[in-house]
């Protein structure tokens, strides 16, 4: 083994293979069937506590996108005197079954890193933390990042690292929820869609949006567009629309971690 | 006005001064609770997922508030001919998973969410490593907060369902921050002043900490990037738990002195006042 090895890492052996799987014949007819939605969102599942020796951590799924996220800290930070915390986002793609791009995934990972460490930062109270560190890392169980849409992937990025953090007791000035919309141009006229499936095409604009809807709806707190000719009206339609979709998830997200609580109440007191 | 019994972080849970005929009522931020500035008006914000917990800071409970109240609206014209205004204050806490059922956080004066260590907080600590000016402890626990880490007990290495290997951090291309290095704990240290009160320059590290004890400190200052300041400067302060250098356990009998439970041998430490 090479001095220079960085032995943190539990690394496999050199001549391993990754994963081939053989193409599934039959799965290339599902994916014409994707339905047009409008102004709904695909149904989520989410759960907290997943991982034990986590401070905290969740697992989000819809349909394809398969996230789990776990959150490390406030830990002891070396070096010099913070007066808030550090806040370092990781995100890791799936390594088996993927051709050996490793420069692509790459910039997919950072990607993902910078859009959610964006959206995030502005919801946690640093300042409570000093002299420490707080680690998010996103691991993408699955997702298919050639067919489906990406701005998808990114905010479900984002919603499952809230949902991490609330997990976590760090304390948040409020819970960001991100949505995705695609507004399809053409010749027919305009079309607006929440939670797109499909990635845009030549005309379309697609964006993803990250808000903070506990008091003030208008919240931006992370936005990432792709689109060509976009006008203050375009621009509008898409903030307005994925503020709408980041509130129905809010809602949801709300509802859930309630009800997680009470289930913990209720053994607490069970077991008394 | 209703408070909410169970919150999620960025929901608003009061103002910070209500008045209601001659009651005037106000919050203050407690655990979990911070205030926020919304426009004009200030108001208390949730900072976590929890149940409500109401405070009462000028010894009156919660139920006697309420009944005040009540006679208050009823007897409306009975209080004006009084015309003494009432002021009642209240902490507002919330009462998360990580503290539920616990009496800890009713005595918790801390605002917010944080366990690290605040000036001032009183703080269980082991001593690791001795110099002949300071002693270097790393920081358990801090009192009536917990345990420093939420995941602490439960080693990274631990075997249990849903346990997973602690990822290498801030190493892969993916990481967006420039954070430096993870330290090993929270390390404090106990400078050769700080040790006790009376005749500091007498004072002998050798012969008031030994690798392996725990000690009641309380936090004078975060320090630098590395340490936090500790000091043992009180009666209430110091070695609690001591093994001898034959490892058997040992009992204060003085301020200075600590006898082993088996062989009575007597080691010196600076122990903390017991009761």
């Amino acid at each position: 083994m090479s001095v220079l090895q960085d032995r943190r890492r539990v690394l496999p052996p050199v001549d391993t293979i990754p994963l081939q799987f053989k193409e599934d014949e039959g799965s290339s007819g599902s994916k014409e069937t994707t339905i047009a939605r409008t102004r709904t969102i695909r149904p989520i599942f989410i759960k907290q506590s997943v991982v034990a020796n986590a401070s905290g951590s969740a697992y989000l799924e819809v349909e394809d996108i398969k996230l789990q996220c776990s959150v490390y800290g406030p830990k002891p930070i070396r070096g010099s005197f913070t007066q808030q915390a550090d806040l370092l986002v990781e995100a890791k793609l799936p390594s088996l079954g993927q051709d050996a791009s490793n420069d692509k995934s790459a910039s997919i990972e950072k990607d993902i890193t910078s859009f959610v460490q964006t959206s995030i930062t502005p919801g946690i109270i640093l300042t409570q933390y000093p002299k420490s560190c707080i680690n998010i890392m996103i691991t993408v169980i699955s997702a298919d990042l050639e067919n489906r849409n990406f701005k998808s992937l990114l905010a479900a990025a984002t919603n499952v690292a809230s949902l991490a953090l609330v997990d976590a007791g760090i304390a948040l000035y409020d819970i960001v929820t991100s949505a995705s919309v695609l507004l399809s141009r053409n010749e027919n006229g305009e079309s607006l869609y929440f939670d797109p499936e499909t990635p845009r095409e030549s005309e379309d604009i697609e964006g993803v949006l990250s808000f903070m809807t506990g008091q003030d709806e208008s919240n931006i707190v992370g936005m990432w567009l792709d689109g060509e000719n976009i006008t203050s009206k375009n621009l509008t339609t898409l903030t307005e629309s994925a503020k709408e979709a980041a509130c129905q998830i809010r809602t949801l997200f709300n509802g859930v971690i309630l009800q997680e609580f009470h289930d913990k109440e209720q053994e607490a007191s069970n077991s008394k | 006005m209703t408070l909410p019994g169970y919150v999620v972080p960025g929901q608003i849970i009061s103002p910070l001064i209500e008045k209601e005929g001659n009651v005037v009522r106000r919050y203050k931020p407690g655990h979990g609770v911070v205030e926020r500035d919304f426009g004009n008006v200030k108001a208390l914000s949730a900072t976590l997922v929890g149940k409500i917990q109401i405070v009462s800071l000028d010894g009156k409970k919660e139920d006697d508030i309420v009944m005040v109240d009540d006679e208050d609206l009823e007897n409306d014209k009975k209080s004006k001919v009084k015309g003494k205004p009432t002021e009642l204050v209240f902490q507002i806490n919330i009462e998360n998973k990580f503290n539920y059922g616990s009496s800890d956080n009713v005595s918790s004066t801390r605002v917010g969410t944080s366990v690290l260590p605040e000036v001032g907080d009183i703080v269980y600590a082991k001593v690791v490593k001795l110099t002949l000016v300071q002693t270097h402890v790393e920081i358990l626990v801090v009192e009536n907060q917990g345990t420093i880490s939420a995941e602490s007990g439960l080693g990274v290495h631990a075997s249990a369902d849903g346990v997973v290997g602690l990822p290498p951090l801030a190493s892969g291309q993916g990481s967006a921050s420039s954070s430096g290095d993870i330290a090993e704990g929270f390390g404090g240290i106990i400078r050769i002043q700080d040790v006790r009160a009376t005749q500091r320059d007498k004072v002998k590290i050798q012969e008031s900490f030994k690798p392996g004890d725990i000690v009641r400190a309380l936090v004078l200052s975060l320090g630098d990037g590395n340490n936090y300041y500790l000091s043992t400067a009180r009666n209430d302060l110091g070695v609690i738990f001591a093994k001898s250098a034959a490892g058997e356990h040992m009992y204060p009998i003085d301020w200075q002195t600590m006898k082993s439970s088996v062989t009575g041998a007597l080691e010196l430490r600076k122990c903390a006042k017991p009761f």
